[in-house]
């Protein structure tokens, strides 16, 4: 895994371009610590920060290919890399790392060589005979690429910061931003939090050609290729899915630096933990988060499965304190706006597993998306149930079995009430995405809080901008596979495979495994009926069934508990955190992006000593995405002003 | 008995207007529609209100006055609230 950063000019004389790519390369610096090199070209620059995983002898980057016609430079993992040699018979000798591989398959396949692909990814590719310059994603969006073109250059990098240090302004934070943010939980296609910077979405290659921009799909979601029913259906055999599930964790041992796992104490994690222990033979090193603030806390669930698999285990204990204290330097790497805090636990805790030795670690997103795991779903079917008899006293009583670990449905006075909320527009059946009515629901209320009154910031217009990023046959899916589309569209890759997975990790040099997310894995599954996946409000029943065998049942049973950390309020009951609020407040008048009157009366309903622990979503939802606002301003301003001192660690090589 | 309805009634709309801009906004805010319906307060909302009142004014709700008909609307709420000041 690694940073990479590169720009297409034509006026930059040699000084400069290595000043430019010196910079652009030494702010990612924290995504390759083991080495960084730099190519400097006439027209076009490259330079890698690598994190040595795989092929560490020889996979030294950027390359030129045999024929000095390709220049190439990877972030990622390649997970079919042996296949792919035996299947071409390539010489092991020659082929000898995971980017040489790519340019002898480019150079035999062209740009269809991606099809071939399985992994985790972020190419770029050269051709300096067409002066043509390819950047390819992987399917699912674990790693980042972000680009920008302005009239002398064509900048791209593996994080945005790199961007603004080539471009040594700071650009503003994008409306559009707030508003995805506000409805989605995420930006989604090309948009980022900043103006005029975009990243290539997910399953999307870019080609950047005589001064034009081309983004391309060479991937479809296999959940929209393959509907409801299916012959898999009938025989189906938990067997087999096991196997699926130890493949897929199999090839995404990969590497020669070893690996850890995270333990959250739900299905997911302690599936993959188990099968990691299976296959090492041996205990491995496992890495959970605890929340002193215990309505968050999952301690108990992660000792559980701790004690069966026996992994050296390490804990990090979090307070509120660290959440506030942590926000800024979380976002600096986020980049984006963020709606929850919930990545800030996750940054502590690469930190601590890098601080073991670890630079890879295992991970369980996907898991709810793929294998139909949230509470989203089950949410969908009860209100579908309801709907055909709203009188009904016992269908809305079905919420709580989902939500039991939610304030508002564990104790049981609130239900009354909360019901009603859930209740509204239960028949609307026509809205395409009926699943996520309620969670948009809220953004009409979350957008008051921002200079988002234009026609374009409408509910309406963002949805068909998700629309239009959506397989074209996504009307004719079934509810739950268009549910399952919707997030994997906005929160698993704009958000929990970014601001609270590849950020949060590489801002510590440490990888994330996905093996839930495999390609292989991920086409095989999407061809298993919903119904087996999760029947009625049987949430992910297919991994709970197919691991009864082997692990408990308090551990295969649990019913989800979705993570959460503390909201706003860490903010308000501790020093720093309130440090951090008084400068927040002093800056509300150059906050062009929010309402300041809106935020001068939020922060005092934060501060009634009268208000509740949580106060209301939205609330937290608008001060958490404001928060952020603040601080990527601040940290686009330090990176329009970064000035690289430290290049002698940065191997410079000049082609022409 | 020093406390008046109107006195609950100004401090909770304060309370909740503080939390939502667009009640902010208006001039005239509704004071017999629910404000779940209305979208006005979420589920979570509903806890912070029930806290924030249990606190403020020192009375308990009971479970069974978390109801649509006993705490759908601002009114509701205030008379709730108001009621059980002047059994004290």
């Amino acid at each position: 895994m690694c940073g990479i950063a590169g720009f297409i000019h034509k006026s930059i004389g040699p000084e400069e371009a290595k000043n430019k790519i010196t910079k652009m390369i030494s702010i990612i610096n924290h995504r390759g610590p083991d080495d960084t090199c730099a190519l400097i070209g006439k027209n076009f620059c490259v330079a890698t920060a690598r994190l040595a995983i795989e092929k560490i002898k020889y996979g030294q980057q950027p390359i030129v290919d045999d024929k000095k016609r390709y220049i190439l430079s990877f972030n990622g993992e390649i997970f079919n890399y042996k296949d792919i040699i035996s299947k071409y018979s390539f010489s092991e000798n020659k082929i000898n790392s995971e980017v040489k591989l790519l340019a002898k398959l480019f150079e035999l396949k062209g740009i269809n060589f991606i099809q071939e692909i399985q992994g985790q990814f972020a190419i770029s590719i050269y051709d300096a005979l067409a002066d043509k310059l390819y950047l390819f994603r992987d399917r699912f969006g674990m790693r980042p690429v972000y680009y920008k073109k302005n009239n002398k250059v064509f900048l791209y990098s593996s994080e945005i910061k790199s961007i603004i240090a080539f471009e040594e302004t700071a650009p503003a934070t994008s409306l559009m931003s707030i508003a995805s943010t506000s409805l989605f939980w995420s930006n989604i296609g090309n948009m980022t939090s900043f103006k005029d910077i975009f990243q290539i979405p997910p399953g999307n290659y870019l080609i950047f050609c005589n001064d034009k921009v081309e983004v391309k799909k060479y991937w479809e979601n296999p959940i929209s290729l393959l509907n409801n029913k299916d012959s898999l259906t009938n025989n189906f055999k938990y067997d087999d899915f096991f196997q699926l599930v130890k493949d897929a964790v199999k090839r995404q041992i990969h590497g020669e630096v070893g690996f850890s796992s995270y333990l959250s104490g739900g299905i997911d994690s302690s599936v993959i933990s188990y099968v990691l222990t299976q296959i090492q033979k041996s205990p491995i090193d496992t890495f959970s988060i605890e929340f002193e603030n215990k309505e968050y806390d999952e301690s108990k669930a992660q000792k559980n499965i701790q004690k069966i698999i026996n992994s050296n285990h390490y804990s990090l204990k979090i307070s509120n304190q660290d959440i506030a204290d942590n926000f800024e330097k979380a976002i600096t790497h986020s980049e984006c706006h963020l709606f929850r805090t919930a990545p800030i636990p996750m940054f502590l805790l690469s930190k601590y597993v890098r601080e073991k030795g670890h630079k890879v670690v295992f991970t369980g997103e996907g898991a709810d998306e793929i294998l139909l795991g949230y509470d989203l779903f089950g949410e969908t079917k009860v209100r579908k149930f309801w709907s055909k008899y709203p009188s009904s006293k016992s269908r809305p009583e079905l919420l709580k079995k989902l939500y039991y670990y939610l304030p508002q449905f564990k104790n049981s006075r609130y239900f009354e009430i909360t019901k009603e909320f859930y209740k509204k527009n239960l028949q609307n059946y026509d809205d395409i995405f009926y699943s996520h009515q309620m969670r948009w629901e809220q953004y009409v209320m979350i957008k008051s809080f921002f200079n988002i009154d234009d026609e374009k910031y409408e509910k309406k217009m963002l949805e068909n901008v998700l629309l239009q990023s959506m397989p074209k046959n996504f009307k004719n899916l079934t509810m739950i596979r268009k549910a399952q589309l919707v997030e994997i569209n906005t929160l698993l890759s704009g958000y929990l495979l970014s601001s609270q997975g590849d950020r949060m990790t590489m801002a510590h040099g440490v990888e994330g495994r996905y093996p839930y997310l495999d390609d292989v894995f991920t086409n095989e599954v999407a061809k298993i009926s919903s119904n087996i996946k999760a029947p009625g409000l049987k949430l992910k029943n297919i991994l709970r069934k197919t691991f009864m065998k082997y692990l408990p049942k308090d551990v295969v049973s649990r019913p989800k508990f979705a993570y959460q950390a503390p909201e706003a309020k860490v903010f308000f009951d501790n020093k720093k955190g309130m440090m951090i609020i008084d400068d927040f407040i002093e800056n509300l008048p150059n906050q062009d992006n929010l309402k300041i009157e809106a935020f001068t009366n939020l922060i005092k309903k934060f501060k009634d000593k009268n208000s509740s622990l949580r106060l209301g979503f939205r609330e937290n939802m608008a001060f958490i995405i404001g928060l952020s606002d603040h601080f990527l301003k601040k940290s686009a301003k330090n990176w329009s002003k970064f000035n690289s001192t430290n290049n002698e660690k940065i191997k410079y090589v000049y082609y022409k | 008995m020093s406390i008046t309805s109107k006195e609950i009634e100004k401090d909770l709309i304060r309370y909740l207007k503080n939390g939502n801009p667009i009640l902010n906004e208006m001039k005239d805010v509704p004071l017999n529609e629910s404000l779940v319906e209305l979208g006005y307060i979420d589920s979570f909302g509903v806890i912070d209100l029930v806290t924030y009142l249990e606190n403020k004014w020192k009375v308990k709700i009971e479970n069974a006055e978390i109801t649509k008909e006993k705490f759908g609307s601002i009114s509701k709420m205030i008379n709730l609230v108001y009621s059980k000041l002047s059994e004290a």
